[in-house]
């Protein structure tokens, strides 16, 4: 074999194995997120019981991690938690069931990074919380962006070459999502 | 092409559904690996809807695959409605909803998806 089939079969094996990767990466990130909605529950959100989504509001308050945002949490999120438990239920829900089937991924990736952000400033100075955790969340969202991984082993690497043929508008916002 | 592709997703789905069942085994061993809430009558669910979507990728019957996915979307709306509720029918929580519905997502956008690209094939007639 002359040393340009030896290249082309390198960079073939390490597309693939890059490929197979990256799904490991995207269905662990959703299984996680699926799991974030599982102690997330409606209607009260843990309030009475002073538990779930609740109690870590009330974590945020009481260890800031930047005042403004504590606050914010305090007087519009906590008064209201019927309805943004339900938003933030939905929201990761979502996140895990997109992610896991690599559809709209980057789309998906980009909610995953604010969510990880609103979550990060709510909870990085509670007590025994592990900081790096929320540094490898986030990191690990930007490289399902930065690699549109959904087109790996997801159902984007599949739809798009329909996508790209279609007119309609809804498909160039899903070439951009993808 | 495109028609295999979508049969094949549409056999993935249901093989990922299908294997989600193992976590009806991860009950007694703490929250670490309990990762989904895969309990009672859910786990029937799960089962039936993705050997549905294996036989309609393995047969090449979209229909199947559209049927299935539309009961995982039916059972993740039922299960939302039902959190926190004393009466869980299928005994899942948020984590059973949103398996079930990212699984039903998957094999719904997969029917659409196909059917729209049959269509722009064929062309006008």
């Amino acid at each position: 074999m002359d040393t340009s089939l030896h290249t082309s079969l390198d960079a073939a094996q390490s597309s693939r194995l890059n490929g197979i990767a990256l799904a490991v990466l995207r269905v662990g990130i959703a299984v996680l997120w699926i799991q974030n909605a599982s102690w997330k529950v409606p209607p009260d959100f843990g309030r009475e019981a002073g538990k779930g989504l609740f109690f870590w509001v009330s974590q945020a308050i009481e260890y800031p991690v930047l005042p403004f945002y504590s606050g914010f949490l305090e007087s519009v999120i906590l008064p209201n938690l019927a309805v943004f438990g339900y938003l933030t239920l939905l929201t990761e829900a979502a996140l895990g069931a997109f992610l896991l089937i690599g559809l709209a991924t980057r789309f998906w990736a980009l909610v995953g990074i604010a969510q990880t952000l609103a979550i990060t400033l709510s909870v990085l100075n509670a007590p025994n919380e592990w900081h790096w955790s929320y540094y490898l969340m986030l990191l690990a969202h930007i490289v399902l962006l930065g690699t549109a991984a959904g087109r790996s082993y997801g159902l984007d690497g599949i739809f798009r070459p329909i996508w790209r043929q279609s007119s309609a508008r809804f498909a160039s916002i899903l070439m951009r999502a993808s | 092409m495109n028609a295999s592709n979508m049969h094949r997703a549409t056999l993935v789905l249901g093989i990922v559904a299908v294997a989600s069942c193992v976590f009806a085994l991860t009950a007694g061993v703490g929250e670490t690996f309990d990762l989904i809430h895969v309990r009672g009558a859910s786990i029937a669910v799960i089962a039936v809807a993705g050997l549905l979507a294996i036989l309609a990728g393995a047969r090449k019957l979209p229909v199947l695959g559209l049927l299935a996915g539309l009961v995982f979307l039916v059972c993740a709306v039922l299960q939302l409605v039902q959190l926190g509720q004393a009466f869980n029918l299928l005994g899942g929580d948020g984590s059973t909803m949103s398996l079930m519905g990212g699984l039903g997502i998957g094999l719904v956008s997969v029917w659409l998806v196909g059917r729209a690209s049959t269509q722009s094939t064929e062309g006008p007639r």
